[in-house]
């Protein structure tokens, strides 16, 4: 037995271990994106649970006096005062050049308030920071616009340029408007980039954004990207590295909304791996008829339907027998899904 | 003012490890910055130590389990993490808690394992593999986690050391040792067919 084989591969290989490393590797880690969504609500350490519990008892005590006198006070008429605003959590630097804030050369640190615009010119880059937010760095040539928000939100509009995102706030909390679909984060770093005309191209490196306008969405994963079509919304996403055909076959696809071209679904069917099921099965949502059950066809050849999941189904886009599929591609769950719509009908 | 730096040190800190080799300074790099509440650094983590948690569970539960499980076990590293001490022993850390999570796994009531079993069924990759797999589950547990995070998550004798916290000679030892005894169940697995 060949124990350097054994150890790291080196040296001269063992038939058997060979076999092994074969036959198991099927069983491998395949990593998604870590899913924050599933995160339960925190426990208090139990060390501090009897602290916790004699602060209830006394907190309780005093909360009697409070609420006698709580409620002496709400029978008695009062003044309403006015809501103090909220500092903003947007704190904007020059990283190259000189950036414009809201007309006025930016010299140093400027924190902005809502309804600013931030402006880099050919030769400068910027970035904006929030303390438990993210950083995001904005390139040359971007337009951008702080959004009032709500409490908890946070939310910027680009209306032309580059910018790389980071975010570690909580997924579902930060979002970026264009002009062709808003970009909700899930978890993740991106880099989202419109044109003049507000088309344009998110590519995800980390996590997990949801992509929305109007009824169309779609999910993009670490790896991913997907093009944005002024007044058509998100395209069908895909991995950047997607065969060269089945990427034109979308592009063709996504600029007819109405009907599916035949030849570029056929492209599109023929060009896809297994890898590209996610893709698939955006277009799967999508399509109709005849259209939606050859890609049912192909998806189901390319990465089965799990038990309990019929074609029957699939077909009349039953929303929990699409998102059971999509569990089985390893690329997170779908509950980020129902953290998109929730977000959405806000 | 200040937290903005400190994020920002720390998003860029985790970009610059990541450059460069994964090692224990780094993964430590790593650590802290997580523990500051950066997602980021915690998913390069989870990156580096995902198939290490994986082959701990696989040799607990049932291989249709094991990917929520890992996704539980870091979702629950990541919610402790500040009360991690020593960031070197990160990688020791986790696989005591994908442990701990696997003998919890075994404590739920009967009926949901068995529907848990039943959906492994359906996600069962390859026969042979899980024959292969059931081979080494039934070798004595010092063997098994290092023999599969050696054979099914393709890992070196060295990093299985850096990930788990054993000493490079304990799992060399135990790679010579399992793999002898695998070698025998497996030979007297085909002989009983």
């Amino acid at each position: 037995m060949s124990d350097k084989y054994l150890w790291d591969r080196s040296g001269e290989p063992d038939p058997d271990i060979e076999r092994l490393e074969l036959l198991l590797g099927a069983l491998r880690h395949r990593a998604g994106a870590l899913d924050y969504t599933r995160m339960p609500a925190p426990a208090p350490p139990s060390g501090l649970i009897w602290r916790w519990r004699r602060s209830i008892l006394a907190g309780a005590a005093c909360a009697a006096v409070v609420l006698v006198a709580a409620g002496l006070w709400w029978r008695s008429p009062k003044p309403v005062p006015a809501a103090a605003p909220s500092p903003s959590p947007w704190l904007v630097r020059s990283l190259t050049g000189t950036p414009d804030v809201a007309g006025t050369p930016l010299q140093g640190e400027l924190r902005v308030g809502a309804e600013r615009v931030i402006e880099t010119d050919s030769a400068s880059t910027a970035r904006l920071s929030a303390t438990g937010v993210g950083m995001i760095d904005l390139g040359p040539g971007t337009r951008l616009r702080t959004v009032t928000a709500g409490e908890g939100e946070y939310r910027l509009a680009l209306e032309r340029g580059t910018l790389d995102a980071h975010i570690w706030a909580t997924p579902g909390s930060f979002s970026v408007e264009t002009a062709s679909a808003t970009a909700l984060d899930l978890g993740c770093s991106y880099r989202l980039e419109v044109t003049e005309d507000g088309s344009g191209r998110l590519h995800v490196t980390l996590g997990w954004v949801g992509l929305g306008q109007h009824e169309v969405e779609s999910l993009v994963p670490a790896g991913a990207v997907c093009i944005l079509k002024r007044g058509a919304g998100p395209g069908t996403p895909h991995f950047a590295d997607a065969a060269g055909a089945l990427v034109e076959a979308l592009s063709t696809i996504d600029g007819s909304p109405d009907r599916m071209p035949a030849q570029a679904l056929e492209t599109a069917l023929a060009a896809a791996g297994p890898r590209d099921a996610f893709t698939l099965w955006h277009l799967l949502r999508r399509a109709a008829g005849q259209d939606a059950v050859r890609l049912y066809e192909r998806l189901a050849a390319l990465s089965p339907p799990p038990a309990g999941v019929t074609r029957e189904s699939v077909l009349a886009k039953d929303r929990t027998a699409l998102e059971s599929w999509w569990n089985t591609f390893g690329l997170g769950d779908a509950a980020l899904f129902g953290r998109w719509r929730a977000r959405a009908a806000m | 003012m200040e937290g903005v730096v400190d994020a920002t040190l720390r998003i860029e800190d985790a970009r610059l490890v990541d450059r460069m080799e994964p090692g224990l300074d780094d993964n430590r790099a790593l650590v802290l910055a997580a523990q500051g509440g950066d997602r980021e650094a915690f998913g390069r983590l989870y990156q580096r130590f995902g198939p290490m948690v994986h082959g701990v569970l696989l040799t607990r539960v049932p291989f249709g389990e094991v990917d929520d499980l890992v996704q539980d076990v870091f979702l629950s590293a990541f919610q402790r993490l500040t009360t991690l001490r020593a960031p070197g022993a990160f990688g020791a850390w986790l696989a005591a808690i994908a442990r701990h999570r696997a003998a919890d796994f075994h404590r739920r009531p009967a009926a949901e394992q068995m529907a848990d079993d039943v959906a492994a069924e359906d996600a069962r990759p390859r026969a042979e593999a899980l024959a292969a797999l059931a081979a080494i589950q039934s070798l004595p547990a010092a063997y098994r986690e290092t023999l599969v995070l050696r054979l099914v998550e393709g890992m070196t004798g060295q990093e299985i050391a850096d990930r788990t916290g054993l000493t490079p000679a304990s799992v060399r030892v135990n790679l010579h040792r399992g793999m002898k005894r695998l070698r025998e169940a497996l030979e007297s697995n085909r002989g009983a067919r």
